[in-house]
């Protein structure tokens, strides 16, 4: 349990820091040093939590609210490395926004504390709140973007967003009443009818934060008005949004609806697929591009955790797809966030430009699943989970077809992304006065080495994503 | 806020009466026309001062889409009540009203307001949760307004105006 506190408390204690040297000292290096150090501290608090939570099979912490396998442990582990890259990430490219420095650190790491709990927190009152806080952070962070859109964008966020806080604390009341406990590990002995509708609440609520489709209208608009170290920190949110799902469609999968949310979740999921792809192709600007793509993304889990929900077997598989595609996001985003600043773009030397150019393509492809990447094996563990599972129920034509037209799509984000990565060495900027010194070049560049490092190594050891 | 303050406060005092009435005498329909009343008559002022048109010009369809799922969720609770639910019904209708208000409004501090009453509205359904969760799920929502006020006083200062179409033309 001491694992946990420390994990919880580090990012915590560091955003309290940030905000206090924020009102005393107006030095960005030393936000800077706080930030990373924040999130270098979640960092290894997570990973000896994983040890702990591996070697003991799992932590049960009731005073908290939370409980952790080493499956959850390793989704904290991810989510912390997301945000170490981020604020790597921050401190090459230097910004200045709308916010004060102190007060974004807070933010930035109060997302990574929220984050976390959301994590491995079992209580739907808990996520509810966790959801609420994280949803201010996010709009606080998207708002802090010096674009021009970003208020209104911002605004938009939080509408969209505070209402579906308002469908996850509609579940939680529900589920509270329904079953007389708020826990999410128990399964329900009574009122399964309410707990199914509690259930569509956390689906309707849930997904307008995450923005799958058709809840999405918010997400090309936020990554196109976000700074790049915004969008590269979102994947991180994601990892948590998408545990904080399953947890709360967990207790349905023991009523006698399963059935149904598991046809609901593999329809969402499939037109997520659908929709994302057909609009990335018609896309102009990058990240609007990336959103798009992400939103086919979320398509691809949700079917996989549709089918998760009937057969939990398949849920190692699922957690695999979630912390491989976060990570390969966050090398691609920070890749085209690099591109996309012109003036920093033009100050790299070609050598590292050759280099982001050559990540973007590996995260890219490990994303799109081709061997030897990490990719690969999420893929091919989500192909061989839906082909059985549609085998099961609706026989081997429509098993076939599916994967067939599911392979047959994968193409066009491939000829999108091979397109982008021509576009990132082809592209002509010039040629600045003074060069980025090197610090500021490797700080940007760790986060797209990191995740190309990543698709490589679990490309090699894909074990390593599937924790027990 | 006064106005959403006092909104605030009439739906705890209606909990509370709520709560007294259901224990010792039986009049419910006192309290329960009370919240209703005040859920009602609270959105349909501020309705009037943002101006009746408003309402045709600018309905997103996904505001009035949630807040007439809880109505109808509301309706259906009404007619084939599941016992746990019963209690429910009410808050929903509450939540719904300043919904429909979100959904009409120009006016980006309405809609703050309008998301607060409906959040108000739903919050004293989590009385059976531990008395810690209302605490962090006050200063979450605390949190949220802060951040609200932030991003319309950035809008503001960004496009000197706070009616929200104007912002729409400032995207990229």
């Amino acid at each position: 349990m001491e694992e946990l506190v420390l994990c919880l408390t580090a990012p915590l204690a560091s955003s309290a820091v940030s905000l206090l040297m924020g009102r005393v000292e107006r030095g960005k290096v030393q936000q800077h040093v706080v930030l990373m150090g924040g999130a270098v501290l979640s960092l290894l608090a997570s990973l000896l939590l994983f040890s702990t939570a591996s070697a003991r099979g799992a932590i049960d912490a009731p005073t908290l609210y939370a409980y952790v396998e080493a499956a959850d442990a390793l989704a904290v582990v991810a989510v912390s490395l997301v945000a170490l890259l981020a604020s790597a990430y921050e401190w090459g490219m230097s910004i200045e926004g709308r916010l004060p420095a102190g007060v974004y650190a807070s933010l930035f790491l109060s997302l990574l504390f929220c984050s976390i709990y959301m994590v491995v927190a079992r209580d739907a009152v808990m996520l509810f709140i966790l959801v609420e806080a994280l949803i201010g952070v996010s709009v606080a962070l998207v708002a802090h973007s010096r674009d021009t859109s970003a208020p209104e964008v911002a605004f938009r966020y939080l509408v969209i967003t505070a209402l579906s806080a308002l469908c996850v604390l509609l579940g939680a009341a529900m589920a509270i009443l329904a079953t007389g406990t708020s826990d999410v590990m128990k399964p329900p002995a009574r009122s399964r009818e309410v707990l199914a509708l509690a259930t569509v609440c956390f689906i309707m609520g849930l997904g307008a934060d995450i923005g799958f489709f058709p809840l999405h209208s918010w997400v090309p608009d936020a990554f196109s008005a976000s700074t790049s170290t915004v969008n590269v920190l979102f994947c991180a949110e994601h990892i948590a949004l998408f545990l904080a799902l399953y947890k709360l469609l967990r207790p349905a999968s023991y009523t006698p609806y399963a059935p149904a949310f598991t046809t609901l979740l593999v329809v969402l999921g499939l037109s997520s697929i659908l929709f994302g792809y057909l609009l990335a192709y018609s896309q102009e600007e990058y990240m609007r591009l990336m959103a798009y793509y992400t939103i086919s993304d979320y398509g691809y889990l949700l079917l996989l955790l549709g089918v998760a929900l009937r057969e939990p077997v398949h849920l190692p598989a699922w957690r695999m797809y979630l912390i491989n595609s976060a990570l390969m996001e966050a090398g691609m985003l920070a890749c085209l966030g690099t591109a996309l600043t012109r003036e920093m773009w033009g100050s790299l030397s070609l050598k590292a430009r050759r280099a982001v150019a050559l990540c973007f393509v590996i995260c890219a492809l490990s994303s799109l699943g081709l061997p030897p990447l990490s990719g690969f094996y999420a893929k091919l563990l989500l192909y061989k989970a839906v082909y059985g599972f549609l085998l099961k129920c609706a026989g081997l034509t429509a098993a076939t077809a599916l994967v067939v037209v599911l392979l047959l799509l994968s193409l066009i984000p491939l000829a999108l992304l091979v397109r982008t990565f021509h576009d990132l060495l082809a592209e002509s900027v010039e040629e600045r006065a003074g060069e980025l010194g090197i610090p500021r070049v490797a700080a940007l560049l760790i986060p797209p080495v990191a995740a190309a490092g990543a698709a490589l190594l679990l490309g090699m050891w894909p074990q390593l994503l599937l924790p027990g | 806020m006064i106005i959403l303050a006092l909104h605030s406060a009439v739906i705890g005092l209606s909990e509370a009466a709520y709560c007294y009435v259901e224990r010792g005498t039986a009049e419910l329909p006192y309290a329960v026309s009370s919240l209703l009343v005040s859920s009602m008559a609270v959105p349909a002022l501020l309705l009037r001062t943002a101006g009746a048109a408003s309402l045709r010009e600018r309905v997103p369809g996904w505001a009035t889409a949630v807040s007439l799922a809880l109505l109808c969720l509301y309706a259906y609770v009404a007619l084939y009540p599941p016992p746990e639910l019963g209690k429910m019904a009410l808050h929903m209708v509450s939540a719904a009203i300043p919904l429909l208000m979100v959904a009409s409004s120009r006016d980006p501090v309405r809609v703050l307001i309008g998301i607060n009453m409906a959040s108000s509205s739903l919050h004293p359904l989590l009385t059976e949760a531990p008395a810690l969760f209302s605490f962090l799920s006050s200063t979450s929502m605390l949190l949220a307004n802060a951040v609200g006020v932030l991003v319309i006083s950035s809008a503001y200062r960004e496009y000197g105006t706070l009616i929200i179409e104007r912002w729409a033309k400032w995207r990229s």
